[in-house]
């Protein structure tokens, strides 16, 4: 693996933070949303900001 | 209409698909569609390029669930706005053809950006500084550098942002645009929202590049207009009308983020293509766009981009990244608030909504 750049680095880590956010603010909206439809979509969301997290962390770990 | 419920504030389906939605453009805009190009590294490149195509599709069906309940709305665009773009089109197409049949600008096409404003003083030029950025009354006072420390390339849009884009000499925009800091500590929120300062010039920087100043002023808290330091010179000396109270005013203007009342105030360029309007009475005409939106006075301003063809029409469309929070207070559309970078410039929630 490449060393990082000083951008790479930057954008990876707000890229994380950004999708961590995203994924806590989704686990309180299922809690709360009314449509199945929606929070099926929700809970897909989810899912898929987990698997960006684990794939953009893999560049740094 | 459901709702749910969290601290006390009760959030709807609507809101909660709206705020999801905007968070996805937001991580598409922002971080992923310039971190794509900014990669140097081959497989993190592939990453990002895979992880924004994610992004893009859940947008998508956030879109059509939205949409089909009404809640995202799309209309037709109106005759004048396309015979607007037609001219636009035609004139561009003209103007390439020029460039390549005869390796010069296309004759009696005047003022076109080949001639005046990209080619010779703006974009192209050394440094968009030279007249571009800081407009006349710069005189290559300003230069843009479009990096930090030297890296990348001087390029144009978020991508060059998260380089931390910064002016050189004696920028009125320092404070807010970028400053020495880059767009983590002062950037584009900062106090002054310095976006409009170095958009206002007599050149037309490119959209990526307006597009860099102006997002990062973070939508609330640029729209509320309570800092616009710089505006006062408002470009190549131009007077900027709203300066004292910025973008927003103070309870005036207020952008809406979208025009027509159509799709979802949401941010950055996704957000620009919805056309979005200032309502109320906007200081911001004469200087932005005036009549002519972006092409008599505004992004093309006298020699740039075109002219008066440029990105024509009575609209000034501003990206959408110049919009707020729709939504009054905390809620779903205050999302972001709270990561290091954006503090400054996007918390608040309160800008356009009042």
């Amino acid at each position: 693996m490449l060393p990082l750049t000083q951008v790479e680095t930057w954008y990876l880590g707000e890229s994380i933070k950004g999708e961590t956010f995203l994924c806590q603010k989704l686990a309180s909206y299922l809690d709360q949303i009314q449509d199945p439809e929606l929070r099926a979509l929700t809970g897909d969301f989810q899912r898929t900001c987990e698997r960006h997290i684990d794939l953009l962390s893999r560049h740094v770990m | 209409m459901t709702s749910g419920e969290t601290g006390g504030k009760e959030f709807s389906d609507r809101e909660i698909a709206q705020d999801i939605l905007t968070g996805e453009k937001h991580l598409s805009n922002y971080y992923y569609a310039p971190a794509v190009l900014e990669a140097a590294d081959p497989s993190l490149r592939a990453t990002f390029q895979e992880v924004q195509s994610d992004v893009q599709m859940g947008a998508k069906k956030l879109f059509d669930y939205m949409n089909v309940r009404g809640w995202y709305e799309v209309n037709q665009a109106n005759n004048q706005a396309m015979n607007d773009l037609r001219n636009t089109a035609r004139e561009s197409r003209q103007i390439v053809s020029g460039l390549t049949g005869q390796g010069q600008g296309m004759p009696g096409v005047q003022p076109s950006y080949a001639q005046q404003g990209y080619g010779q003083q703006g974009y192209s030029q050394p440094g968009y500084g030279a007249e571009g950025f800081g407009g006349q009354g710069a005189g290559g006072q300003y230069s843009w550098t479009g990096t930090q420390a030297g890296e990348g390339q001087p390029g144009m849009g978020p991508s060059s942002l998260a380089q931390g884009a910064r002016w050189v000499g004696q920028s009125a925009f320092q404070g807010g645009f970028g400053g020495q800091q880059g767009y983590s500590q002062q950037g584009y929120g900062g106090q002054a929202a310095g976006g409009q300062h170095y958009v206002g010039g007599q050149q037309y920087p490119g959209p990526q590049q307006y597009m860099a100043g102006q997002q990062y002023p973070g939508p609330q808290q640029y729209m509320a207009g309570q800092q616009y330091a710089g505006g006062q010179q408002y470009g190549a000396g131009q007077q900027y009308p709203g300066a004292q109270r910025g973008f927003g005013g103070i309870g005036r203007e207020r952008w809406t983020g979208t025009q027509f009342g159509e799709g979802q105030p949401g941010m950055g360029p996704s957000g620009l293509a919805q056309g979005a309007r200032w309502v109320g009475q906007s200081a911001f005409q004469g200087s932005f766009g005036g009549q002519q939106g972006y092409g008599q006075q505004g992004w093309g301003a006298q020699q740039g981009l075109g002219a008066q063809q440029a990105y024509g029409g009575q609209q000034v469309s501003l990206p959408g990244w110049t919009r707020g929070a729709v939504r009054e207070g905390e809620g779903p559309g205050a999302g972001w608030a709270g990561r290091p970078a954006f503090q400054q410039g996007s918390q608040g929630g309160q800008g356009v909504s009042e």
